[in-house]
Protein backbone atom coordinates (compact mmCIF):
# COMPACT_ATOMS: atom_id res chain seq x y z
CA UNK A 1 0.00 0.00 0.00
CA UNK A 2 1.30 3.56 -0.62
CA UNK A 3 -0.37 6.77 0.62
CA UNK A 4 -0.23 10.17 -1.94
CA UNK A 5 -0.78 13.60 -0.15
CA UNK A 6 -1.72 16.11 -1.70
CA UNK A 7 1.34 17.49 -3.10
CA UNK A 8 2.25 13.99 -4.22
CA UNK A 9 -1.04 14.03 -6.16
CA UNK A 10 -0.15 17.26 -7.63
CA UNK A 11 2.83 15.81 -9.09
CA UNK A 12 0.89 12.59 -10.73
CA UNK A 13 -2.20 15.22 -12.35
CA UNK A 14 -2.32 18.83 -13.48
CA UNK A 15 -5.37 19.30 -11.94
CA UNK A 16 -5.58 22.19 -9.59
CA UNK A 17 -7.79 23.99 -6.89
CA UNK A 18 -10.74 24.45 -7.47
CA UNK A 19 -10.75 21.27 -9.76
CA UNK A 20 -8.31 19.37 -8.00
CA UNK A 21 -10.75 16.41 -5.60
CA UNK A 22 -8.48 14.77 -3.75
CA UNK A 23 -6.66 15.44 -0.89
CA UNK A 24 -5.20 11.84 -0.12
CA UNK A 25 -4.77 9.20 -1.85
CA UNK A 26 -4.09 5.05 -0.75
CA UNK A 27 -2.55 3.15 -3.65
CA UNK A 28 -3.84 -0.47 -2.24
CA UNK A 29 -2.55 -2.74 -5.16
CA UNK A 30 -2.46 -2.96 -8.65
CA UNK A 31 -5.01 -0.80 -10.16
CA UNK A 32 -6.93 -0.53 -7.01
CA UNK A 33 -7.29 2.37 -4.86
CA UNK A 34 -9.53 4.45 -2.51
CA UNK A 35 -9.44 8.71 -2.32
CA UNK A 36 -10.93 10.76 -0.14
CA UNK A 37 -12.11 14.68 -0.56
CA UNK A 38 -14.21 17.58 1.34
CA UNK A 39 -15.83 19.97 -0.28
CA UNK A 40 -15.59 22.49 2.38
CA UNK A 41 -18.08 25.24 2.64
CA UNK A 42 -15.91 27.77 1.14
CA UNK A 43 -16.10 25.59 -2.13
CA UNK A 44 -16.44 28.35 -5.00
CA UNK A 45 -18.88 25.94 -6.59
CA UNK A 46 -21.44 26.51 -3.70
CA UNK A 47 -22.23 29.76 -4.39
CA UNK A 48 -24.05 28.66 -7.07
CA UNK A 49 -24.51 25.09 -6.46
CA UNK A 50 -26.74 26.10 -4.45
CA UNK A 51 -26.80 29.25 -2.22
CA UNK A 52 -29.56 28.38 0.26
CA UNK A 53 -27.91 24.72 1.03
CA UNK A 54 -24.51 23.59 -0.59
CA UNK A 55 -25.24 20.14 -2.30
CA UNK A 56 -22.09 18.66 -4.22
CA UNK A 57 -22.71 18.79 -7.84
CA UNK A 58 -22.94 14.63 -8.95
CA UNK A 59 -20.87 15.49 -12.01
CA UNK A 60 -18.18 16.50 -9.26
CA UNK A 61 -18.48 12.94 -7.88
CA UNK A 62 -17.94 11.56 -11.34
CA UNK A 63 -14.27 13.57 -11.95
CA UNK A 64 -13.33 13.28 -8.72
CA UNK A 65 -13.57 9.35 -9.23
CA UNK A 66 -11.79 9.77 -12.66
CA UNK A 67 -8.60 12.04 -11.11
CA UNK A 68 -8.52 9.20 -8.87
CA UNK A 69 -8.42 6.30 -11.80
CA UNK A 70 -6.10 8.98 -13.06
CA UNK A 71 -3.97 8.88 -10.18
CA UNK A 72 -3.72 5.36 -10.23
CA UNK A 73 -3.22 5.24 -13.47
CA UNK A 74 0.13 7.44 -13.01
CA UNK A 75 1.49 5.88 -10.09
CA UNK A 76 1.17 2.06 -11.93
CA UNK A 77 3.20 3.52 -15.00
CA UNK A 78 5.73 5.02 -12.09
CA UNK A 79 5.81 1.01 -10.09
CA UNK A 80 5.99 -0.78 -13.77
CA UNK A 81 8.71 -2.90 -14.75
CA UNK A 82 10.18 -0.86 -17.85
CA UNK A 83 9.33 -3.02 -20.71
CA UNK A 84 5.21 -3.14 -19.24
CA UNK A 85 5.21 0.34 -19.29
CA UNK A 86 6.82 1.12 -22.47
CA UNK A 87 3.67 -1.06 -23.93
CA UNK A 88 1.53 1.67 -22.61
CA UNK A 89 3.71 4.67 -23.28
CA UNK A 90 4.90 3.58 -26.46
CA UNK A 91 8.40 4.97 -26.00
CA UNK A 92 7.20 8.25 -24.33
CA UNK A 93 7.97 9.16 -20.26
CA UNK A 94 5.09 8.36 -17.91
CA UNK A 95 5.15 12.27 -17.34
CA UNK A 96 4.67 12.85 -20.77
CA UNK A 97 1.26 11.03 -20.82
CA UNK A 98 -1.90 11.57 -18.82
CA UNK A 99 -5.56 9.55 -18.08
CA UNK A 100 -7.86 11.45 -19.33
CA UNK A 101 -11.43 10.51 -19.26
CA UNK A 102 -13.10 8.85 -22.50
CA UNK A 103 -16.78 8.02 -20.85
CA UNK A 104 -18.71 7.92 -18.54
CA UNK A 105 -20.92 4.47 -19.14
CA UNK A 106 -23.42 4.37 -16.35
CA UNK A 107 -23.81 6.85 -12.89
CA UNK A 108 -26.30 6.45 -10.19
CA UNK A 109 -26.16 9.28 -7.69
CA UNK A 110 -27.67 7.44 -4.00
CA UNK A 111 -27.80 10.26 -1.80
CA UNK A 112 -26.95 13.59 -1.80
CA UNK A 113 -23.33 14.65 -1.05
CA UNK A 114 -23.48 18.23 1.01
CA UNK A 115 -20.52 20.40 1.75
CA UNK A 116 -18.27 19.30 4.35
CA UNK A 117 -19.16 15.50 4.14
CA UNK A 118 -15.59 13.42 3.84
CA UNK A 119 -16.73 11.35 0.83
CA UNK A 120 -14.03 8.65 0.05
CA UNK A 121 -13.57 7.22 -3.43
CA UNK A 122 -12.60 3.39 -4.58
CA UNK A 123 -11.62 2.81 -7.57
CA UNK A 124 -11.01 -1.15 -9.39
CA UNK A 125 -9.43 -0.20 -13.09
CA UNK A 126 -9.18 -3.39 -15.82
CA UNK A 127 -6.99 -2.51 -18.65
CA UNK A 128 -7.17 -3.48 -22.00
CA UNK A 129 -4.22 -3.82 -23.63
CA UNK A 130 -2.93 -0.43 -24.52
CA UNK A 131 -6.12 0.57 -25.77
CA UNK A 132 -8.39 1.85 -22.85
CA UNK A 133 -8.85 1.54 -19.47
CA UNK A 134 -12.21 0.96 -17.51
CA UNK A 135 -12.70 2.17 -13.89
CA UNK A 136 -15.49 0.98 -11.42
CA UNK A 137 -15.88 3.68 -8.70
CA UNK A 138 -18.16 3.47 -5.78
CA UNK A 139 -18.23 6.89 -3.65
CA UNK A 140 -19.36 7.00 0.19
CA UNK A 141 -19.60 8.67 3.08
CA UNK A 142 -20.01 7.69 6.23
CA UNK A 143 -19.96 4.20 4.49
CA UNK A 144 -23.13 4.81 3.11
CA UNK A 145 -22.78 4.63 -0.83
CA UNK A 146 -23.53 7.86 -2.40
CA UNK A 147 -22.26 7.42 -5.81
CA UNK A 148 -21.36 4.52 -8.25
CA UNK A 149 -20.07 5.56 -11.56
CA UNK A 150 -18.33 3.00 -14.68
CA UNK A 151 -15.76 4.98 -16.97
CA UNK A 152 -13.83 4.63 -19.28
CA UNK A 153 -10.14 5.97 -19.13
CA UNK A 154 -7.77 6.70 -22.71
CA UNK A 155 -4.41 8.00 -22.17
CA UNK A 156 -3.16 10.96 -24.41
CA UNK A 157 -0.11 12.91 -24.51
CA UNK A 158 0.26 16.18 -23.22
CA UNK A 159 2.11 17.13 -26.45
CA UNK A 160 -0.62 16.19 -28.27
CA UNK A 161 -3.67 18.10 -25.83
CA UNK A 162 -1.27 21.36 -26.43
CA UNK A 163 -1.34 20.95 -30.28
CA UNK A 164 -5.13 20.96 -30.06
CA UNK A 165 -5.58 23.52 -28.04
CA UNK A 166 -3.37 25.54 -30.56
CA UNK A 167 -5.16 24.39 -33.26
CA UNK A 168 -9.02 25.66 -31.25
CA UNK A 169 -7.40 29.17 -30.51
CA UNK A 170 -9.16 31.69 -32.33
CA UNK A 171 -6.22 33.94 -34.52
CA UNK B 1 -23.37 -25.69 -36.04
CA UNK B 2 -24.09 -21.70 -36.63
CA UNK B 3 -23.14 -20.71 -39.89
CA UNK B 4 -20.93 -17.80 -40.97
CA UNK B 5 -23.53 -15.96 -42.76
CA UNK B 6 -26.22 -15.76 -40.11
CA UNK B 7 -23.86 -15.00 -37.40
CA UNK B 8 -22.54 -12.15 -39.04
CA UNK B 9 -26.23 -10.91 -39.62
CA UNK B 10 -26.61 -10.83 -36.12
CA UNK B 11 -23.59 -8.90 -35.24
CA UNK B 12 -25.06 -6.51 -38.23
CA UNK B 13 -28.40 -6.41 -36.27
CA UNK B 14 -26.92 -5.83 -33.27
CA UNK B 15 -23.95 -2.80 -34.70
CA UNK B 16 -27.50 -1.31 -36.67
CA UNK B 17 -28.52 -1.34 -32.86
CA UNK B 18 -25.69 -0.45 -31.16
CA UNK B 19 -25.36 2.70 -33.40
CA UNK B 20 -28.71 3.45 -33.43
CA UNK B 21 -28.95 2.91 -37.35
CA UNK B 22 -32.18 2.62 -39.46
CA UNK B 23 -32.88 -1.10 -39.17
CA UNK B 24 -32.88 -1.77 -42.54
CA UNK B 25 -29.08 -0.14 -42.58
CA UNK B 26 -27.09 -3.09 -43.62
CA UNK B 27 -23.28 -3.40 -42.58
CA UNK B 28 -21.24 -4.39 -45.16
CA UNK B 29 -19.29 -7.65 -43.36
CA UNK B 30 -15.60 -6.31 -44.71
CA UNK B 31 -16.43 -2.79 -43.98
CA UNK B 32 -13.27 -1.48 -41.56
CA UNK B 33 -15.67 -0.38 -38.54
CA UNK B 34 -13.71 3.04 -38.08
CA UNK B 35 -12.36 3.99 -41.56
CA UNK B 36 -16.10 2.85 -43.00
CA UNK B 37 -18.29 2.72 -40.87
CA UNK B 38 -17.31 5.77 -39.15
CA UNK B 39 -16.72 4.55 -35.89
CA UNK B 40 -13.68 6.84 -33.67
CA UNK B 41 -11.77 4.17 -31.07
CA UNK B 42 -13.78 5.40 -27.95
CA UNK B 43 -16.70 3.98 -29.82
CA UNK B 44 -15.11 1.30 -31.10
CA UNK B 45 -13.84 0.08 -27.25
CA UNK B 46 -17.68 1.07 -26.19
CA UNK B 47 -18.91 -1.21 -28.73
CA UNK B 48 -16.34 -4.35 -27.59
CA UNK B 49 -17.71 -3.75 -24.45
CA UNK B 50 -21.53 -3.86 -24.96
CA UNK B 51 -20.94 -6.69 -27.39
CA UNK B 52 -19.77 -8.77 -24.72
CA UNK B 53 -21.91 -7.90 -21.71
CA UNK B 54 -24.50 -8.84 -24.69
CA UNK B 55 -22.54 -12.53 -25.10
CA UNK B 56 -23.16 -12.24 -21.28
CA UNK B 57 -19.66 -13.08 -20.79
CA UNK B 58 -16.39 -10.91 -19.03
CA UNK B 59 -14.38 -9.09 -21.54
CA UNK B 60 -10.68 -10.72 -21.77
CA UNK B 61 -7.87 -8.15 -20.45
CA UNK B 62 -6.08 -9.16 -23.57
CA UNK B 63 -8.84 -8.67 -26.38
CA UNK B 64 -7.16 -7.10 -29.08
CA UNK B 65 -9.93 -4.14 -30.79
CA UNK B 66 -7.70 -4.01 -34.03
CA UNK B 67 -8.63 -8.48 -34.57
CA UNK B 68 -12.42 -6.99 -34.20
CA UNK B 69 -12.36 -4.88 -36.45
CA UNK B 70 -15.09 -5.30 -38.98
CA UNK B 71 -18.06 -7.65 -38.83
CA UNK B 72 -16.18 -10.11 -40.39
CA UNK B 73 -13.62 -10.20 -38.06
CA UNK B 74 -16.13 -10.09 -34.79
CA UNK B 75 -17.95 -13.05 -36.02
CA UNK B 76 -14.54 -15.05 -36.52
CA UNK B 77 -13.34 -13.71 -32.89
CA UNK B 78 -16.61 -15.23 -30.86
CA UNK B 79 -16.23 -18.10 -32.69
CA UNK B 80 -12.45 -18.67 -32.21
CA UNK B 81 -13.02 -17.59 -28.22
CA UNK B 82 -16.61 -18.54 -26.95
CA UNK B 83 -18.44 -22.35 -26.44
CA UNK B 84 -21.21 -23.46 -28.71
CA UNK B 85 -23.95 -22.61 -26.20
CA UNK B 86 -22.79 -18.98 -25.25
CA UNK B 87 -23.17 -18.66 -29.51
CA UNK B 88 -25.91 -19.88 -29.64
CA UNK B 89 -27.71 -18.01 -26.49
CA UNK B 90 -25.74 -14.79 -28.49
CA UNK B 91 -28.15 -15.71 -31.74
CA UNK B 92 -31.59 -15.89 -29.83
CA UNK B 93 -30.98 -12.60 -27.99
CA UNK B 94 -33.29 -10.16 -29.40
CA UNK B 95 -31.29 -7.12 -30.04
CA UNK B 96 -34.34 -5.11 -28.80
CA UNK B 97 -32.70 -6.41 -25.44
CA UNK B 98 -29.96 -3.90 -26.10
CA UNK B 99 -31.34 -1.22 -25.22
CA UNK B 100 -33.52 -2.41 -22.13
CA UNK B 101 -30.71 -4.03 -20.84
CA UNK B 102 -28.58 -0.42 -20.67
CA UNK B 103 -31.30 0.80 -18.93
CA UNK B 104 -31.37 -1.99 -16.13
CA UNK B 105 -28.26 -2.74 -15.50
CA UNK B 106 -26.80 -1.04 -12.69
CA UNK B 107 -23.96 -3.80 -11.01
CA UNK B 108 -21.03 -1.84 -11.33
CA UNK B 109 -18.81 -4.55 -9.97
CA UNK B 110 -16.95 -2.82 -6.60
Amino acid sequence: MTWLDKEQIKQLIPHREPILFLDCAEIIEKYHSRGFYCWQKEHPVFEGHFPQFHLVPGIYLVEASAQLAAVTLRQQFEALPQEQADSYLKGHQTEEVLGLLGGIRKTLIHRPVFADNLVEFEVKMIPYGNQAIRANAVATVDGIKAATVELILGLALKTDLLTHLKQAEIP
Amino acid sequence: MIDQSSLEQKISDFLVSFLHLDASTQIDPTADLMDEVGLDSLEAFEMVITLHEFLGVDMPEDVDIKKVGNLRGIAQYIKDEYDTETVEQFMQRDVADLAKMQQKDDSLGV
